[in-house]
Order: C-alpha cells, then sequence, then structure tokens
C-alpha cells in the first residue's frame, strides 16, 4: 500500500473543502429565499454543494484508482520569489510609483532561477524598466505616476 | 444642508492659500463608470472647452466598480484642492441609502454643479393590451403584485423611479432586475415582462413600435414624443430623472467649488454642448450650488421614505 | 440578393474612403501588439484610444475601435501559442493545443494556421453579419431568460468536458469559477457575497486580474526552470517550416468550417460573445475528432476555436447595431461612439444610416484581410521570440501582466488580486486541474444566476418553465448526454489504464 495522502486525494480534499465552508457560509449568511423568489443566497448554496458532492466523487475515484496521475514537482523557489515579486510591487507602487516599483518587481523575481549575476539582473531589470515606462507612459498614455512626485 | 454648511464651515478655514492660484496644474475629472458610457461621453465632450476655460489639461479617469462607489470613494478621499473632481450620474446618491455596509458617505462630498436632469418614461411591451396610465394604475391596483416591470439594476435610477410611481400611485408591483438597460429593454421588446421606466434614450425603440410609451416622468412633455403625456397631465404629480452633476470632496475651499461652478456652468452654456444633452433628454435647466445640493437633500429624504415604507432594502 | 450586392458596393465605397483605410490599418496594428501584450485586453486598447473618436467621424471612429477590437483577437492566441499564457481572456483556449504544438517545434506552423483561420471566421462572420442581420436579430430577442440558462449550462459541461483528464476534475473547475464569479454585489437584490469586506472586491473579482494570475502568474512559476532545461533551438523559422503539411490543412477544414458557424451563432447572443464560442468550438472537434492528440498539439484544436472566436467578434456587432443591444462591454462602448456622434443606437440605425452601417461592415473586412497580411509576416518574427533564453523574458511577462492589470482598473488592488489567484491558479495546476474551465465558468456563473432566479421569478417558481422552449429542452438534452457520455469515458479511460499501466 502507498502513500493515502496522494496528490489526488489531495486535490479531492481540497474541493470537498472549498465546496463544504462556501456551503456553510452562503447558507448561514445569505438568504435562501423561495423557487417563487429565490433570495441571494439560494444559487451558491446549490452551486457550493454541487463542488462538494464533485468532492466526495473525486475521493472515490482517488481511492479506487490505481495509477496515479504524474504532475511536476511544486516549484517552491519559483513560488515563492515571485510573490514576493508581486508583493513588493504592490507596496512601492502606491508610495514611489511605476519606476521603482518595476524595478523592485523584476530584480526581485530575476532570483527564482537564472544563470544572470548580479550585474545582470540589474540591467534586466533596468530594461525592463525602461520599457514599461516608455510603453505605459509615452506611447500609450497612460495617467499613471513614473515617480510619485517628479513625473 | 449639513454638507452645505460643513463646507461654508471648513472653506472659512482653509481658503487662503490655494484659491487665487487655481488651477496650477492638470485637473482630473473622475468618471465611475466605464469609457464609453453616456456619463463618461458628456464629461468627454465637455473636455477640450474645459480646457480652454481653465487654461490648464483636464482629463478624465476612469474608475468603474460597485455602481459607482469606487470612483465616488477615490475623490472623497483625496486630497480638498479642486483637482479631482467626480462626475457621476445618479448612483452616488441612491447608494448612500441603499448601501449602508460601505466606508463611504455622500455626506464626504460637496456637489458642486448639476449638469442636467434626466426623464424617466414609462414604457410598455408592444402587445401591452392596455394603453394609459390611468388604465394600467387601476389595473395593477387590481391585481397587486403581478405587473412585471424590469430595470436596469437595483438602485438605478429605473427601478427607483418604479417604486416612487407605485408608492404615489399605491400599487405593488413584481420588480425584474437586469444588469443595466440594454438586456431589460431587450425582454420589454420581447414581451417577457410587462414594461419598465427608461431614460428618454429610448426614444427610438418607441419610434420604431418595438415598445409603447405610456407616459413621461417630466414638467414638460419630450420634443421627440408630443404624443405622449407627462404623468402630471394624468393626475399623478410624479417628476423623477437621473441627476448627472459633478462633486468634489466637501473639505474643498469654497472658493476653489466656486471658480469650478463658475467654469462648468460657462462650458455647460456653450451651445453645441447644450443641444447634445437636449438631445439626449436632459432638463439643463441653470440651477445654482444650494439649488443643486437642495436637489440630493431632497432625494436622499425621498429615498429614504421608500426605505421607511419597505418599498427598498438596504444591504 | 441584388440590395446586398448595392450594400456591399456602399459600403466600399465608404471603407475604402483613405481616412478610414488609414484608421482601420491602425485599430487592426494596434490591437494586434495589444493583443499580442498579455493583460492589456481590448478594454484598455479601446479606452485609451477613445478620446481620439471624439475628432473624426463617426465612421472613422468605429472602424478604428472595431479594428482594434478583432485586432486583438488576431493578437490575443499569439502569446497563448508562444508562451501558455493568453494575450486576452477569449484566448485562453488556444492555450490548450497552441502551447503544445510550439513546444514540438511547430509554433510557426501554428501561428499561421490561426492568422487563416481567424480570417476564414472573420470572413464568415461578416457575410453573416452582411446577410442575416434582421433573422439573426430577431432570434436573438426569441432567446430568454430560460434559453439562456439552458445554453449555459450547455457551455459549461461542454467546457468541463475539454480538459485532458477526469470530467469531475473539468466540472470542479468550472464550479470553483462560478464561485468566484459569484463574488461581489447581487444582481437582484445588492447583497455583497463573499467579499469580506473588501470594497475591492464589490465588484467582483475583474476578470483580467483573474485569467492573468491563473494562467500568466502560474505558468511563469511552473515554467522558470523546466522551460530552460526544454531545447528551444530546433524551432525553425523558415517559411516552409511555418506552412502546415497536407494532413495538417485537411485536418483544419473543417474545424474552420464549424468553428466559424458555431462563432457566428454564440456572438450574436448579447452576453455570450467569443470566450463560450471557442469553448464550445473545442468542445465540438473533442468530440467529432478522431485523434487522440487533444491537449498535446492537435491543429484541429487550435483552428476551430480560433475562427470561432473571430467569427463572434463580427457577429457581436448584429445585436450592437441592429437593436442597440450591446452584447459585452466594449460593444457599449462602441455605442458610445454613436452616442457623442448624435447618432441614436437602436432598431434605426441600419435604415437611417446605411453608408455608416455598411461602411463599417465592409471595413471589417478590409480590415480582417489588412490582418491576414499583417499577421503572416509577423509570424517569423514571434517565433524568433522563442529564441530568447526564458529568464530573459519571465520578468518582462511579469511587468506586462502586473502593468496591464494596473492600467486596466487603474487601481493597485487588482495588483494584489493577481498575486492571491496566481498562487491559487499555481496550487491547482500543482493538484491536476486544468485553468480553462475555470475561466469559462467564471464569465458564465454570474449570468446563469441571473437567468436562473430570473426564469423562476417570472413564472412564479415553476420550474418547467425552464424547459417550456424548444431551443431549452434541446440544449439541456445535450448537456444530459455530454455529461453522460463524459463520466462513462472517464470511468473506462481509468480502467483501461489501470489494466496497462504499471502496478
Amino acid at each position: 500500500m502507498k502513500n493515502v495522502l496522494t496528490r489526488d486525494m489531495a486535490s479531492a480534499l481540497l474541493i470537498f473543502c472549498i465546496g463544504l465552508a462556501a456551503t456553510l457560509y452562503a447558507w448561514t449568511h445569505y438568504k435562501l429565499g423561495s423557487f417563487r423568489a429565490p433570495g441571494p443566497g439560494l444559487f451558491p448554496v446549490v452551486i457550493a454543494g454541487l463542488l462538494t458532492l464533485v468532492g466526495l466523487g473525486l475521493t472515490v475515484q482517488a481511492l479506487v484508482q490505481k495509477v496515479q496521475t504524474e504532475k511536476p514537482d511544486f516549484e517552491f523557489r519559483p513560488f515563492v520569489v515571485i510573490m514576493i515579486a508581486i508583493i513588493a510591487f504592490a507596496m512601492i507602487f502606491p508610495v514611489a510609483g511605476v519606476l521603482p516599483a518595476v524595478l523592485a518587481l523584476t530584480f526581485i523575481s530575476c532570483f527564482a532561477d537564472t544563470p544572470l549575476d548580479t550585474k545582470g539582473k540589474i540591467a534586466v531589470s533596468c530594461v525592463v524598466a525602461v520599457i514599461a515606462v516608455v510603453l505605459f507612459r509615452l506611447i500609450l498614455g497612460v495617467r499613471l505616476p513614473v515617480l510619485t512626485g517628479v513625473w | 444642508m449639513k454638507v452645505f454648511i460643513a463646507a461654508l464651515a471648513v472653506a472659512f478655514s482653509a481658503s487662503f492659500a490655494l484659491a487665487a492660484d487655481y488651477p496650477e496644474r492638470t485637473i482630473s475629472i473622475v468618471v465611475p463608470y466605464s469609457a464609453g458610457g453616456v456619463t463618461d461621453a458628456y464629461a468627454r465632450q465637455m473636455l477640450p472647452k474645459l480646457q480652454e476655460r481653465l487654461g490648464q489639461t483636464v482629463i478624465v479617469e476612469n474608475k468603474p466598480g460597485s455602481g459607482s462607489l469606487v470612483g465616488a470613494m477615490d475623490v472623497a478621499r483625496s486630497e480638498p484642492d479642486g483637482y479631482r473632481i467626480l462626475m457621476t450620474a445618479y448612483g452616488v446618491i441612491s447608494n448612500e441609502v441603499l448601501m449602508t455596509n460601505t466606508p463611504f458617505e455622500l455626506a464626504d462630498l460637496s456637489p458642486v454643479y448639476m449638469l442636467g436632469r434626466g426623464s424617466n418614461m414609462l414604457m410598455m411591451r408592444p402587445d401591452y393590451p392596455l394603453d394609459t396610465i390611468q388604465e394600467i394604475t387601476d389595473w395593477a391596483k387590481a391585481h397587486p403584485g403581478e405587473m412585471k416591470l424590469a430595470s436596469s439594476g437595483v438602485g438605478a435610477s429605473p427601478h427607483i423611479a418604479a417604486e416612487l410611481w407605485a408608492n404615489r400611485v399605491g400599487v405593488d408591483f413584481l420588480h425584474i432586475p437586469y444588469q443595466g438597460s440594454a438586456p431589460s429593454r431587450l425582454d420589454v421588446i420581447a414581451g417577457r415582462v410587462d414594461g419598465m421606466f427608461d431614460g428618454v434614450s429610448a426614444v427610438s425603440y418607441v419610434e420604431s413600435g418595438d415598445v409603447k410609451a405610456i407616459a413621461i416622468a417630466s414638467e414638460e412633455r419630450h420634443p421627440s414624443l408630443p404624443d405622449v403625456p407627462t404623468f402630471k397631465e394624468s393626475g399623478i404629480d410624479f417628476v423623477f430623472g437621473t441627476i448627472f452633476g459633478f462633486y468634489v470632496p466637501v473639505d474643498t475651499p469654497q472658493d476653489v467649488q466656486d471658480q469650478i461652478f463658475a467654469a462648468l456652468a460657462d462650458v455647460a452654456r456653450d451651445p453645441e454642448i447644450e443641444k447634445t444633452l437636449v438631445r439626449q433628454g436632459l432638463d439643463t435647466t441653470p440651477r445654482t450650488q444650494a439649488e443643486f445640493q437642495e436637489i440630493v437633500a431632497n432625494e436622499l429624504a425621498q429615498l429614504n421614505e421608500l426605505v421607511k415604507l419597505g418599498r427598498l432594502t438596504p444591504q | 440578393m441584388g440590395t446586398i450586392f448595392d450594400n456591399a458596393v456602399l459600403g466600399l465605397q465608404v471603407a475604402l474612403l483613405p481616412t478610414n483605410l488609414m484608421f482601420c490599418f491602425l485599430g487592426v496594428f494596434l490591437g494586434t501588439i495589444l493583443g499580442v501584450i498579455p493583460g492589456i485586453g481590448v478594454l484598455v486598447a479601446i479606452s485609451l484610444l477613445f478620446p481620439i473618436t471624439f475628432h473624426v467621424e463617426p465612421v472613422a471612429a468605429l472602424v478604428l475601435l472595431g479594428g482594434i477590437y478583432y485586432g486583438t483577437t488576431y493578437g490575443g492566441s499569439t502569446s497563448a501559442i508562444l508562451l501558455n499564457v493568453p494575450g486576452t481572456p477569449s484566448s485562453a483556449v488556444a492555450c490548450l493545443d497552441g502551447y503544445p504544438m510550439a513546444q514540438k517545434g511547430r509554433a510557426g506552423t501554428a501561428l499561421f494556421m490561426t492568422t487563416v483561420a481567424s480570417f476564414f471566421g472573420g470572413t464568415v462572420g461578416i457575410l453573416a453579419l452582411m446577410g442575416f442581420s434582421p433573422m439573426i436579430a430577431a432570434s436573438a430577442v426569441r432567446f430568454g431568460s430560460a434559453e439562456y440558462f439552458a445554453l449555459m449550462v450547455l457551455g459549461l459541461i461542454a467546457a468541463s468536458s475539454i480538459a485532458s483528464g477526469s470530467m469531475l476534475k473539468g466540472i470542479a473547475m468550472v464550479l470553483i469559477g462560478i464561485m468566484m464569479g459569484l463574488v461581489g454585489a447581487d444582481v437582484y437584490t445588492g447583497t455583497l457575497r463573499f467579499t469580506f469586506g473588501h470594497v475591492a472586491l464589490f465588484e467582483g473579482v475583474s476578470i483580467i486580474a483573474l485569467a492573468m494570475g491563473i494562467f500568466g502568474v502560474s505558468e511563469i512559476i511552473h515554467s522558470v526552470r523546466s522551460v530552460k532545461k526544454a531545447d528551444t533551438t530546433n524551432h525553425d523559422i523558415s517559411f516552409k517550416a511555418m506552412m502546415p503539411t497536407r494532413s495538417e490543412m485537411r485536418a483544419s477544414w473543417m474545424p474552420m468550417i464549424r468553428g466559424s458557424m458555431i462563432g457566428s451563432f454564440f456572438g450574436a447572443l448579447p452576453g455570450t460573445g467569443g470566450l463560450i464560442a471557442s469553448y464550445m468550438s473545442y468542445a465540438t472537434e473533442k468530440r467529432i475528432g478522431k485523434t487522440e492528440t487533444f491537449g498535446k498539439g492537435a491543429i484541429q484544436g487550435v483552428t476551430g476555436p480560433e475562427a470561432a472566436n473571430n467569427a463572434a467578434d463580427q457577429t457581436a456587432f448584429i445585436p450592437t447595431l441592429t437593436l442597440g443591444i450591446p452584447g459585452s462591454p466594449t460593444m457599449a462602448i462602441i455605442l458610445g461612439v454613436l452616442i457623442i456622434h448624435g447618432i441614436e443606437p437602436g432598431p434605426m440605425v441600419v435604415v437611417n444610416q446605411p453608408d455608416l452601417f455598411w461602411g463599417l461592415v465592409m471595413s471589417f473586412w478590409v480590415g480582417n484581410l489588412m490582418l491576414l497580411v499583417l499577421n503572416i509576416p509577423m509570424v517569423g518574427l514571434w517565433v524568433r521570440l522563442l529564441k530568447v533564453p526564458f529568464h530573459l523574458m519571465y520578468p518582462a511577462i511579469l511587468m506586462f501582466i502586473v502593468m496591464g492589470v494596473l492600467t486596466t482598473y487603474n487601481d493597485e488592488i487588482q495588483v494584489w488580486v493577481v498575486l492571491l489567484t496566481g498562487a491559487f491558479g499555481y496550487l491547482l495546476r500543482f493538484l491536476g486541474f486544468q485553468a480553462a474551465p475555470l475561466i469559462l465558468g467564471f464569465v458564465l456563473g454570474p449570468m446563469m444566476e441571473e437567468h436562473f432566479r430570473r426564469t423562476l421569478l417570472l413564472s412564479g417558481g415553476d420550474f418547467t418553465s425552464f424547459v417550456s422552449s424548444g431551443i431549452s429542452q434541446v440544449c439541456l438534452g445535450v448537456s444530459a448526454a455530454l455529461l453522460l457520455y463524459g463520466l462513462v469515458m472517464t470511468y473506462r479511460n481509468r480502467s483501461k489504464k489501470s489494466v496497462q499501466g504499471p502496478v
């Protein structure tokens, strides 16, 4: 007997849990109404309920089947790095503008996996930032602050 | 009124610096709807003349979302210096009453200039058996909750119009909301609902015979629809339509607000712009800022009454 | 037929005026470029260029906006094929088989064939627009809430079958998509659902942020290491390598015809359009096609949906221009242009403004021709892009995604939405779910609810009203059959595999 918590089982449980949580949340927070006058809760409960059932179905499928679907490994480092890069953008942009935000975004994202050295990373960031400013500000004429307070 | 007094109070305390130089940089007009909508179209049409009049670049920024909430909130929270001006339709008023659970208060904005007031008309499906407002009212009274009236959405001006009318004549109807006026019109044309209140922009459907207009909620008959009576002529005191207006943050110095008012008033009276607005069925009677503020206050009172009567349910 | 010919001549006279030609070229050129860049969709492009339309004649304005509109559809599939990131949400289907083709070194062929299929679909859509506008408009009126509901059920069942692997997983994705689509204010009461107090969610999750997160960000995370390992040097970019083989041509012909017809139909229905059309076309080809290669680079999976997408773009103008009923936000902007120029949109436009209507229609065809001529030489250029090492590409793609979303909504909160949907998308991908059905569920879910509730509201809670018309009966019947068939096939494949597979 192999590991019980296979990837298929994990995905089945994820679907089941999302479905159940959404069903309960919608059931308790929104009015169901009647069929004559359906309330805002009716449709979400139906859909989330179906999702729960599909989650059960997937669980059965995962238990019964003998062959595991093959999947790639979880790319942990790229995942974390890209997330941090976007967070940096979202936090820097409102304070300082497009240029520093894009520089941070690209420079951090370079750490996901790259043969480049620091100089190369800086170069890539600068080029991408210039593209961003030229394309969005100069060509498309989008009104976003490039460098807050300056341009 | 409270808004007005608050604005005055702040104006006295903060008006020393900015006013003389206003405007010294780019002014943004925030439209809380997507580019290409009616409100956006009006704003953009006024743009060139407004730039000329103010001697500064003026741009239109679209901040769509949640009726008009996202854009309204954006302006309410901006610096009260007259460089961010909200231009919006009725939603900003009805949201105040209907969407209570939001981090936005209409009192954070000061109404400055009212561009115009639309008017709603009651139109019915082409094969609807009754033709006059009196017959329709009588039928609706005899059959409470059976007449199916569509609207372009909860809290949009056609919905409010229907509730106000129903309240005035004392009937109950079945409200069928849609997302926007286009799909609701389609179901009226196809006869799946009995009718709806709609802006005068629906005139072409009346002309083509796809719907029939019953009565119009304005003071006078509409030039494009000379045969359609007003509600008033039929003995129902009912005048209603969306309000297009400009708002600034409530703390904006009064003399800056005055300058904005003066500029907008000049531009709106440009013959070409006025022609467009009138053609779209807007009542463009010039109104002072105080009158605009009173109109907004009256609308709020009217909406709150509907809520009290249980005809509208705030969320 | 004489009148159609006369009208076409009248239209051509308008469309071939130098100014209109120029605006047409400008529109399709900008459209293609902006369509290729992930994150910047047709809405941004049109909103940005909207101010120009004030200063030109209404025909030129519409020709320009129309050109951008269908131009982005041509471009949107390019990045889907090359990078597995759809340039616009409606080209999500092009990822399914286009990207595998590119990985096999057939990117040139895939791009060439999408251009041909786009042109073919566009032309069929224009012919439908010319010949059958009144008829199609009349049948659009026959679709009430019950019929729309049935149609959407059909679309969603079809969508859950397009992903490779278990149909249950496809259904799960559709349902999650619907749930995400329900976030925001309820149409009927204004009740805020699943927003947890966040103002950014009042209007719901934005489609571009979702598509970019779930496709774009998760694709970058997935590919950063794996693409480098893959051999990217085997891309032959000579003209000969770009040409499809004879069997590829033969395999594409019928899907293109079917796709165009599916697209013409869905495009004309307000609210549906190119996205559902491309899913339906893919699902159809997957059922009809006798090949096992779907999802692994089947040319039919690219050409059919692409033809459908572009046909739908053209017929979307039918309700907009003949009824004054815009089927999408983009179409609403097009109507806005009419209003600004003092033309009342509605049933009278075709009658009162024949030169505008026919000029516009013929300009569409001119524009499609321009796109064909413009895009074929560009294929080589795009394929060359694949030679750029991925570690230099992905920071730029990430920037386009984030900046595109930012400029679309003018609100940095949407960047956070991209972050969350990207993380969620990668998790789903890791667990073996495909994102394409989710997107359709997301788009159709709220409409489905609207029509579901309206049907009940209008009939006083009578469930038989869902099957009272022939249209609904057929749609729901086919849906049930598809569902049954899909589940049985999943079960069979599983048991077959378990026999063959290693134990």
